[in-house]
């Protein structure tokens, strides 16, 4: 007996792909070519032309605990080979922007966070929230003569702030990364005996911390590069703040800048700012500006902002170090220093909820998928990476 | 008139170092009495056919052999009447197929030549037959749809009368009344206004367009040139040619059970679905709900070998365009098309990729396993083999099947449409799937009855877009066929041929072979069973030449006596020379250029086998097989071109009724105590031409085995 599967299309599913990215997908025809060339898409288990299925007939329960979505790093290799001009890539990456918005908790927070009504509020909120903790505190001290970031908003005031932030949102995402493994392990029979979860957490990390899946992408091998630098950046300059945080505390700041932990937080932040110019003028160039979309550049402007003005921050301080501050610099210096403190404070407040979280998501889904013996790709032994594959 | 002969050779094209051109010019001067002989190197260019055409008219040439490239490669030479030129594939047949410089390329060179000067001698002045009379100019069209209007506006335009004669009380056909219509113009990405009602209303404008409507026909007698037409009403009228644009009719739906038609009201064909378009009315024929989603059956009895096997050719498109339309007046609606794969012939995959867009369209390939009727009468269709990888239930409102259509010449036998006088039948001979085209590759319109054109969807499953063309084609056939049958000329496939044959009566046994195997019907009989031609109907394929046992039919230009004449010039090499000779008659439309294909990728064949054209196998007739073998030739080998249901032959039945008579040949050659290997008969078609050096090759090696001809050189 035949058994068969009652579809029932989810138009409003379809729709929202549509616009985060992926609106060439309703012209997919199902030849399976971007199956085919995909380097990163297994023989057995191929992508992405199911989930092009699945998104034109709106089948969004099967793509949100689909890992193969997330297994995706958008090298565009489909794209360009694509007979139709539809854009397997942009497909996806809209699915997995509209995974974090559907597993957000609160999931309103989900769907309004990268919503253009919706970010100058979630803007303006932080900085008014930073402003009064900052006054509550006796900030909001400013003097003409030497910068004293301390007096302008005192470091206890961040560490609450932030301290708080972070413990917050961290668990709106454990909540919401149980949630996606959760559609995970749902659409997938139990892993298999003798699966090993700490096996598969390790081969993430190895993943995450050396991208040689992510390098066997033919298109955009560079973005492999460049998403190295921001995630190093970005690691970097995190580790750095957490550490020296409780040293400014104890007045051990600031650090000469040729010790160890200054250097390493400078590289950081110039990787950073390097690999987010990168990436924009990157997207700009390969005629991306159509499909991109604000879920993506959102993200990256903040980080953008973030880095920039924490380097000019520094600058400012260097330049104003030794003698008293020239006239005008004090404004410059406060004002940059009150919006990389929101830019810090966005980039906290909105982790699970923008493009953020998709180092959660896509971490989770690479365990997932070692532990359930999904098989991955990744190239083909007997095929090297090409170089400059011709486009048709 | 004294014959006066001149033999040109063409050195060029490596013909001058494949062959001793000295030896072929001494035996066209001594042994062929030529009064002019000329080698040149390039006839082919201006100076080597003035040289031509100033010796035909400064040495009173009037038979002339030129010895270069093929006829169908070398240029047309305008000799004037009364001179007969042959054209010899020297380069082809000699120079490119055999190995330069030996003795056996030469023979066969010498041979050519001796061929070619024993035909020119023997041919006479064909004289323009039938004499020209009052032809009738005008042109009936028989269907006012798209192709019928198209065609009948397109002769219009260039000076025609036509009439157009539609059975409705409108002109318009199908797409009278749509909503869309597929587009027939670029961009070809959107469903447009069709574009019959301007064109009816241009015919019924035109000055030179009699439309007569609600009629059908009631009989059609005469021939090319000269038919008389009578409609239902009683009308009547000459025509010199039809266009036959009566389109295709809806496969019978009731057949279609299996994909619930039948089972409830709500499936609908693609028919019914038009109308509800049209009025944008969308509702369950069951219970008038309304309809807010729609699957599409594709495939409804087309490519479906218990139904027909054939593709419709426009269903896809127009499903698409009426998911188009559903979904474009209700933005909330959903449409499924489920289909075996999406055809969407020339430029309409424009159409498929706009209308795909829709957010509301689903698209999967699939095989329909049932329609059934489920809760709240919504109609679930079952789908196995889906690009989901699963067997799937799709529930809708509505059904609609994408009925396929069946040409309306399938039905003729009970419904007749052209009526006509023809002893072969009232209509068009039906061929694969009961489409009335006759060659499909190289003459698309023509059908089996000279002067009778098929157009749009009766000829073969097509797209408005493509139904224009092809209406304007068969307009163009039409006129063509007009003018040339005015000039007593052959129509097709030996256009502008004014041979005819002529029947010596006085010897006529009245056995009928030949006007029962005519395959045009232009040999009718008298009350005694004697053949009375119908002139214009004749192809010129000279069927009746090679079915007479008395050997009375015959052209001036190509006659039992003609070809007899070529094969005994043919030198016969002694046993002792052991050397073989073979005699090849092939057919002129497909073995001659398979032949040349050969010499162009320089294809080596045996030297001992001789070739002389034929304008078709059928027109072989058999003493010309007794002559080759008493001359002492040690072997026949005839190459037919393909028939069957796929068939090439030009002219239908030629080369069946060949390897028909090659069979009664075969009992006669064991009777004279020949072995009937001897005689051998080929079907190839043009893609066949590397299987020909084997052929020969086998049929060699045979003659071998059984030995020299006895009767040689007796």
């Amino acid at each position: 007996m035949t058994e068969y599967t009652k579809v029932k299309p989810d138009l409003d599913f379809i729709r929202s792909i549509r616009g985060l990215g992926g609106d060439s997908l309703k012209k997919c025809f199902q030849c399976a070519t971007c199956s085919v060339v995909c380097k990163l898409s297994p023989d057995d288990a191929p992508f992405p032309r199911k989930e092009m299925f699945w998104t034109q007939w709106g089948m969004s329960d099967r793509l949100a605990g689909d890992c193969h979505v997330w297994l995706c790093h958008h090298c565009e290799d489909c794209t360009v080979h694509c007979p139709r001009g539809v854009r397997p890539g942009d497909v996806l990456a809209g699915i997995r922007a509209w995974s974090i918005q559907y597993f957000a908790f609160p999931r309103v927070l989900g769907r309004t966070a990268s919503d253009s009504r919706f970010i100058p509020i979630y803007l303006a909120a932080g900085a008014v929230v930073l402003w009064a903790v900052a006054a509550y505190f006796g900030g909001m001290g400013v003097s003409a003569e030497k910068i004293h970031y301390d007096r302008f908003v005192p470091h206890l005031a961040l560490y609450l702030l932030f301290g708080g932030g972070f413990g917050l949102m961290g668990l709106s995402m454990v909540l919401s990364g149980r949630r996606f493994w959760r559609a995970l392990s749902a659409g997938t029979p139990p892993p298999p005996a003798g699966a090993s979860t700490r096996k598969s957490v390790l081969g993430a990390v190895k993943e995450v911390l050396f991208h040689s899946r992510f390098r066997f992408c033919v298109e955009a091998r560079a973005r492999s590069v460049s998403h190295l630098l921001v995630f190093y950046g970005f690691a970097g300059l995190f580790v750095v703040t957490s550490v020296v945080a409780p040293l400014a505390w104890m007045g051990l700041y600031p650090l000469s800048l040729w010790h160890p932990l200054k250097i390493l937080g400078n590289v950081s932040g110039v990787a950073l700012c390097v690999g987010i110019v990168w990436m924009m003028v990157d997207r700009v160039r390969q005629d991306r500006g159509r499909d991109s979309v604000l879920f993506d550049w959102f993200f990256l402007i903040l980080l953008l902002i973030l880095g920039a003005t924490g380097m000019a921050l520094m600058v400012l301080r260097l330049i104003t170090e030794p003698d008293p501050v020239p006239a005008g610099y004090a404004a410059l210096a406060y004002g940059l220093y009150f919006v990389h403190l929101v830019a810090v404070f966005e980039v906290i407040l909105l982790l699970p909820f923008t493009k953020f979280a998709h180092m959660v998501y896509r971490f989770l889904a690479m365990v997932h998928a070692a532990r359930a013996g999904i098989p991955v790709g990744g190239g083909r032994a007997d095929e090297p990476p090409r170089k400059g594959a011709g486009s048709s | 008139m004294e014959d006066r002969l001149g033999v040109y050779i063409c050195s060029g094209c490596g013909i001058g170092e494949a062959v001793d051109l000295e030896k072929v010019e001494a035996a066209a001067v001594k042994e062929c009495g030529a009064t002019v002989c000329r080698r040149h190197e390039t006839l082919c260019g201006s100076e080597g056919t003035d040289c031509v055409l100033g010796d035909i008219a400064h040495e009173s040439l009037n038979r002339v052999v030129i010895a270069a490239c093929s006829p169908r490669h070398g240029p047309d030479l305008p000799v004037p009447d009364g001179v007969f030129l042959e054209r010899l594939p020297f380069r082809e047949h000699a120079a490119w197929s055999h190995e330069p410089g030996h003795e056996d390329t030469e023979d066969l060179a010498v041979d050519m030549v001796r061929m070619a000067v024993a035909k020119v001698r023997k041919t006479e002045e064909p004289g323009r037959h039938p004499e020209p009379e009052a032809f009738s100019k005008a042109v009936l069209v028989v269907g006012g749809g798209l192709a019928g209007l198209t065609a009948a506006l397109s002769l219009a335009d260039l000076g025609t009368e036509t009439v157009v004669v539609e059975k409705e009380e409108d002109l318009g056909g199908w797409g009278r009344g749509l909503a869309a219509d597929l587009p027939v113009e670029p961009p070809f990405d959107e469903p447009t206004h069709s574009p019959v009602p301007s064109l009816g209303a241009a015919v019924e404008r035109h000055d030179n367009v009699t439309v007569h409507k609600g009629r059908t026909i009631r009989s059609i007698t005469g021939s090319p040139g000269d038919f008389d037409v009578t409609l239902s009403g009683g009308e009547t009228f000459r025509a010199g040619a039809i266009v036959l644009a009566t389109g295709a009719v809806p496969y019978d739906a009731s057949k279609l059970g299996a994909l619930g038609y039948g089972k409830t009201p709500d499936v609908v064909t693609a028919r019914q679905f038009e109308a509800m378009a049209a009025l944008k009315s969308y509702t369950r024929p069951s219970d008038n709900g309304s309809v807010r989603s729609v699957t599409f059956l594709q495939c409804a009895g087309s490519r479906d070998p218990d139904h027909l096997p054939y593709c419709s050719a426009d269903c896809c498109a127009r499903s698409l365009k009426q998911a188009h339309l559903f979904l474009k007046d209700d933005p909330g609606a959903t449409a499924y098309i489920v289909y075996q794969d999406i055809r969407m012939p020339g430029r309409l995959e424009h159409l498929y990729e706009a209308v795909q867009d829709h957010s509301g369209l689903f698209l999967t390939r699939g095989d329909v396993a049932a329609v059934d009727e489920v809760d709240r009468g919504r109609l679930r269709v079952a789908v196995e083999n889906t690009f989901l990888g699963e067997a799937i239930h799709i529930e809708s409102d509505l059904v609609v099947l994408a009925v396929g259509m069946v040409p309306t010449t399938a039905g003729a036998e009970e419904n007749p449409i052209l009526n006509l006088g023809y002893r072969l039948g009232t209509d068009l001979p039906e061929t694969k799937y009961g489409f009335p085209d006759s060659e499909f590759i190289c003459f698309p319109y023509e059908t089996r009855r000279t002067a009778i054109l098929a157009a749009g969807m009766v000829r073969r499953p097509m797209t408005p877009s493509e139904a224009i063309f092809d209406a304007r084609g068969a307009a163009l056939k039409a006129y063509q066929a007009l003018h040339l049958i005015d000039q007593g000329m052959a129509v097709h496939p030996r256009s502008m041929d004014v041979s005819f044959p002529d029947f010596h009566l006085s010897r006529c046994t009245q056995c009928k072979r030949c006007t029962e195997e005519c395959p045009f019907g232009a040999l009718d009989e008298d009350e005694k069973g004697t053949p009375w031609p119908n002139p214009t109907r004749c192809r010129r394929c000279g069927i009746c030449m090679g079915s007479c046992p008395e050997r009375i039919v015959s052209f001036k230009d190509y006659s039992v006596p003609i070809v007899s004449a070529m094969i005994k010039a043919i030198e016969i090499p002694g046993e002792e020379e052991g050397k073989p000779r073979v005699l090849s008659l092939i057919c002129e439309n497909d073995a001659y250029p398979v032949l040349d294909i050969l010499g162009l990728y320089r294809i080596r064949y045996s030297p001992h086998i001789r070739f002389v054209p034929v304008r078709c196998l059928g027109s072989v007739n058999v003493v010309w097989i007794n002559d080759a073998l008493a001359t002492g030739f040690d072997g026949v080998l005839l190459f037919a071109c393909k028939h069957g249901d796929d068939y090439q032959c030009h002219y239908i039945h030629g080369s069946e009724l060949a390897v028909k008579r090659m069979e009664n040949v075969s009992e006669k050659l064991e009777q004279l105590v020949l072995e009937s290997e001897r005689v051998q008969i080929h079907e190839i078609e043009m893609t066949d031409y590397e299987k020909i050096p084997g052929i020969i090759d086998a049929f060699m090696k045979t003659l071998k085995k059984i030995g020299a001809n006895p009767f040689k050189g007796l």
